[in-house]
């Protein structure tokens, strides 16, 4: 429920571009025209296309002149086979005749980092937008939203893949180095993407050391996957030739290339470091003997060979900057304790600039990451190396590297980094303080994934000590789970405290300790909220609001920012906190049912967020306050209050905040009460855009059922059914809130009534747990409501069974709790349900006796679907009471006539039982409803199954013909009707 | 499924990979380990991992080197005995 949105500025997740950049093309290559052909053929036949050898076997290389070959000339014949291609190499022939279409490449090369899902999919999303700066936007947005840890990642990569299904050329997503993707999340939802893709429009290629852990025989012997592998990449015996001497000039002779090529079996690393070993080398027939005659494993000879032929100074350079991911000029200069600033201008341009374009132009394993030669990598498989020579020769060094390191990253902002440095340095205190000073602007950011893998890394003992970083993982805990966790931590942090007031020279200042104990008392109030402990809600959200600063006091607050600063970030996180906490203050008036304390204390909300320049948690309180409006039955006063909440949810650059969703949503309810159903799908519509954007799982869930409800309203269950799901995956996925649970359960109860699938909600209703004798909660009146629902429904159909009676009680005892906390809607949803009930009691009297109160109390506001929802009981009921010689409402109740008259009436099923089929399930159909009872997604099916997902989707198809039906949950409902399930 | 306790515990393994693996090179890349130079060019190394995590990340890093592997296999339970590793015979 809590809209964390954060403030718009500055959010973004810091994204390097080195990552995305294509590796450009050495000048001299060997041409492998049978490769490039391959993963032509590749893009062409299938979706996915998988490079997987070990290190050193050229897979970069080879896609970075892959997809300069495609770039330079789509369709055209490659003008690095045409220079290079030999008479007897018939492939260039097979390659011209071969068109390709124009495609868009764009590229990702991954380190150990981007197992948070939030940054894969982040740096994706960059990716993509290399070559379509348009697409994927929606979904960067809902990722750097701070609630986009709790969307499923399918939902976002759905709108993703329609976008980039719409692009004239098509794509290519290139991963380099996906063997360093453990995380199973990451893996999931790349398994999705390639999965969803349409046949044309994306291709993916995986590149990387090891094949990722999904089954891939299944993919493998259907076609639906190229492959290179390392017996592919090897250099043949003509390719080692061409490298070695027109690459590389060595001029060997036959016999000398045979041997290496022997020695190294075509292993390409290898034989780059012989050649490089043997420049410079007078005689380099003894070489290639001594190399071949050697026991010891090559690598470990050649790095020494190479090494051992560099001077002093370079070498130096290599070990020592062996320890960086990527190398720029400065950072070399930081790493090698090169004071440039203490020279004269003049003379500081020499040092690792030069270092690198010297490495670069020998071939020493420099790859660069940008065209303008500022960012550099050694190869992979070199600066391991070379790491353990370092680590052999001068073990004391490599501390001292790393803390150079660290402390240049952070100087830049780049903290990730850092903090991997600070851990290599061995210096766990700077790494924690680095944490300290980030933690909470990273939660701010929704980067929990990459935070908790932090505080995971730091000793336990160290994080107890420290109450910012309890702190800090009670918020991620509390995002991400579990929850359960959270209080530990919190009183960890308060442990701490206490520690830290005896000590004589506290860590914090007594101003950073009240701020802890104030998120402490923030994250304990939104904790209770979900227990619903309502009294500690209270009390503990006004601690937060007191414990944290506020605007009114300039001085204390000028102080405090500069306290704050120092060891922790700036103002704003503090006021995250804080306005989180109204937000939490706000909502415990209204579960009491105390309207006026609750609109005030919403009003206060919002000022709070204001002043915190966090406007999306203000639209948010704006928004609730709205709802709570409706709620008591002022349907135009919430819709006054939306049309606030919708103005103040412009951005600076004057365009709607993704919090805008929320008000959108709550407005489509309002139009669909008052059965404006087109209006509603469109505000609907935008609402549920926005609220993906804003990645707010509770509000979308609002959206997707009211939508539903709408569309059931319009007649069309099955795109009701299918809006529903996405409520429901939703719920699946993530942590809702209970309340938003109570709106699910509402509404597929109702989609089942409608669908006659009276077995399902009766199970639901003995499986819920509820009982008419349960205390009511205000929290979750709804689910009361339901029960009441599905007692009516099940009375409907056996007039005899005690249901009816049952569900008259609870609904005099929900009815009173409604109008006696001034609940006015639901007071009439429970009014009409009631009058449903004494009609099929065959009480007439008092069934009209029910109504007639309820349309006393929602003509003023004009409320329509409240009571054609509920059909042909109600239409019966409206029709006698316009039948009365005095009637009250009589306008009114014609209006609300004629919306029946409009409402097409549910077509009845013709088919009874399983032998009424047309045509009968096959038992590979049958298998396959079982599984689609299930919440399985069609290529979990098909897993299951082991079949194509095609060939799913084709049964899905023949089961919806057979039972005439139009969606999945329209197909459950029915094989249980006619007992196939 | 994930094995049982028995797997959270150190235990010996012996690894072969094709390639003379040099003493002190190994030292830096598989602290802990002992060599063993075995006839036709291959190596077996021998030592404890602290659990199966441990053990997979010996193996990244085996592949992160090129070093091909031909075979895996764990040889005890708990500490390294007190006795050295026996020269083997071809353990390919």
């Amino acid at each position: 429920m809590f809209a964390s949105g954060s403030a718009e500025a500055g959010m973004a997740i810091p994204l390097l571009k080195t990552k995305l950049y294509i590796p450009a093309v050495r000048p001299k290559l060997v041409a492998r025209p049978r490769l490039i052909e391959r993963l032509d053929e590749g893009l062409c036949s299938a979706k996915l296309t998988l490079i997987s050898a070990p290190a050193g076997f050229g897979k970069t290389t080879l896609l970075g002149e892959w997809i300069h070959c495609r770039m330079r000339g789509a369709g055209r014949e490659c003008p690095a086979v045409s220079t290079k291609a030999r008479a007897t190499d018939h492939s260039s022939v097979v390659h011209a005749r071969h068109s390709v279409p124009a495609f868009g490449f764009s590229w990702l090369s991954l380190d150990a980092g981007d197992n948070d899902p939030t940054r894969f999919w982040a740096y994706v999303i960059a990716a993509l937008q290399t070559v379509y700066p348009d697409v994927g936007q929606a979904a960067l947005s809902a990722l750097q939203a701070s609630q986009s840890r709790t969307l499923p990642v399918e939902l976002l990569l759905t709108g993703l893949i329609n976008e980039v299904a719409t692009k004239s050329d098509p794509l290519v997503l290139v991963l380099d180095d996906f063997h360093l993707i453990d995380s199973a999340q990451v893996h999931e939802g790349i398994v999705f993407l390639i999965d969803s893709l349409p046949d044309q429009g994306m291709h993916v290629v995986l590149s990387g050391r090891a094949d990722p852990p999904w089954p891939l025989a299944r993919r493998r012997a259907r076609g639906e996957m190229t492959e290179l592998r390392a017996s592919d990449l090897r250099f043949t015996p003509q390719e080692a030739a061409a490298f070695l001497n027109d690459v590389t000039g060595l001029g060997l002779s036959a016999q000398d290339i045979a041997a290496l090529d022997a020695r190294t079996e075509g292993w390409i690393a290898g034989l780059q470091l012989a050649a490089l070993s043997m420049r410079g080398s007078s005689d380099l027939s003894a070489f290639v003997s001594a190399f071949s005659g050697s026991h010891r494993l090559i690598l470990d000879y050649l790095v020494e060979e190479v090494l051992d032929r560099q001077s002093a100074d370079v070498q130096a350079f290599l070990l020592q900057t062996s320890i960086l991911e990527r190398m720029t000029a400065s950072l070399c200069d930081a790493v090698m304790d090169m004071q440039q600033a203490d020279k004269p201008a003049s003379r500081r341009c020499a040092g690792s600039q030069e270092s690198l374009e010297h490495l670069e132009q020998a071939n020493l394993f420099l790859v660069p990451l940008d065209d303008e030669r500022r960012w550099y990598r050694y190869h992979h498989l070199f600066a391991e190396l070379l790491r353990g020579r370092l680590h052999q020769n001068q073990p004391d060094l490599v501390p001292v590297l790393h803390r150079r390191a660290s402390r240049w990253y952070e100087a830049q902002g780049l903290i990730d980094e850092a903090f991997g440095h600070a851990l290599g340095s061995g210096d766990v205190e700077r790494a924690a303080d680095l944490v300290e000073r980030n933690g909470l602007q990273m939660v701010v950011r929704s980067e929990c994934s990459t935070l908790a893998k932090w505080l995971e890394e730091l000793p336990e003992e160290l994080v107890r000590r420290r109450p910012w970083l309890c702190v800090c993982h009670a918020w991620v805990r509390y995002y991400v789970g579990p929850r359960e966790q959270v209080e530990p931590r919190l009183q960890d942090a308060e442990q701490a405290l206490r520690d830290m007031a005896s000590a004589e020279t506290p860590a914090l200042t007594e101003v950073e300790r009240r701020y802890v104990a104030g998120h402490v008392a923030a994250l304990r109030a939104y904790m209770a909220l979900q227990k619903e402990e309502l009294d500690r809600v209270a009390e503990l959200a006004q601690r937060a609001l007191d414990l944290l600063p506020t605007g009114d006091y300039a001085r204390a607050t000028s102080a405090i920012a500069l306290a704050a600063q120092q060891t922790f970030g700036t103002l704003p996180e503090v006021s995250y906190a804080r306005a989180t906490s109204a937000i939490a203050l706000a909502e415990t008036p209204r579960e009491r049912g105390d309207l006026a304390a609750s609109e005030r204390a919403y009003a206060r909300a919002r000022e709070i967020a204001e002043e915190c320049g966090n406007t999306p948690m203000a639209v948010s309180a704006v928004a609730y306050m709205a709802y709570q409006q409706a709620k008591q039955g002022r349907l135009h006063k919430a819709q006054e209050t939306n049309r606030q909440a919708l103005a103040l949810a412009i951005g600076p650059d004057g365009r709607e905040l993704p919090a805008a969703g929320l008000p959108y949503v709550k407005m489509g309810d309002l139009m669909r009460e008052w059965n404006e159903l087109q209006t509603a799908t469109r505000y609907l519509e935008r609402g549920i855009e926005l609220c993906l954007q804003w990645g707010h799982a509770d509000a979308l869930i609002t959206g997707y059922t009211i939508l539903a409800r709408v569309q059931l309203a319009q007649g069309d269950l099955g795109r009701a059914c299918d809006t529903f799901r996405n409520a429901e995956q939703l719920q699946q996925k993530t942590d809702v809130d209970p309340w938003a649970i109570c709106w699910i359960d509402d509404c597929r109860l109702r989609l089942w009534l409608a669908a006659g699938d009276l077995s399902a909600a009766a199970s639901w209703a003995e499986g819920s747990g509820l009982t008419t004798g349960d205390a009511l909660s205000f929290v979750r009146d709804l689910e009361h409501v339901n029960l009441a629902r599905a007692l009516v429904a099940r009375g409907l159909h056996r007039p005899d069974s005690p249901y009816l009676d049952e569900a008259l009680a609870l609904l005099a005892r929900l009815s009173e709790a409604a109008e006696g906390a001034g609940w006015i809607s639901r007071a009439i949803e429970i009014l009409v349900l009631r009058s449903v009930a004494l009609l099929a009691c065959g009480d007439k009297g008092m069934a009209l006796e029910a109504l007639t109160r309820a349309l006393t109390l929602a003509e003023p506001e004009g409320y329509v679907r409240t009571f054609v929802d509920e059909g042909a009981p109600v239409r019966e009921l409206l029709g006698k009471a316009a039948a009365c010689p005095v009637a009250p409402h009589g306008e009114y109740v014609g209006q609300l006539l004629s919306a029946f008259g409009a409402a097409p009436e549910k077509k009845a099923r013709a088919l009874v039982s399983s032998s009424d089929l047309v045509e009968p399930l096959t038992e590979r159909e049958v298998e396959v409803l079982r599984l689609m009872a299930t919440d399985l997604t069609s290529p979990e099916m098909a897993k299951e199954l082991v079949v194509s997902v095609n060939t799913v989707r084709t049964h899905i198809q023949h089961i919806y013909q057979k039972l005439a039906v139009h969606s999945r949950y329209e197909a459950v409902s029915r094989a249980r009707e006619l007992s196939l399930l | 499924l994930a094995g049982g306790r028995e797997f959270d515990k150190p235990a010996i393994y012996e690894v072969c990979v094709k390639g003379a693996v040099d003493a002190a090179w190994a030292s830096y890349w598989f602290e802990g380990f002992a060599v063993v130079r075995l006839p036709n060019d291959e190596s077996l190394l021998m030592g404890q991992v602290a659990d199966q995590s441990a053990l997979l990340g010996l193996l990244a890093r085996m592949r992160d080197l090129g070093l091909p592997l031909l075979s895996v296999r764990r040889v005890g339970h708990g500490e390294m005995p007190e006795e050295d590793v026996q020269d083997g015979e071809d353990n390919g």
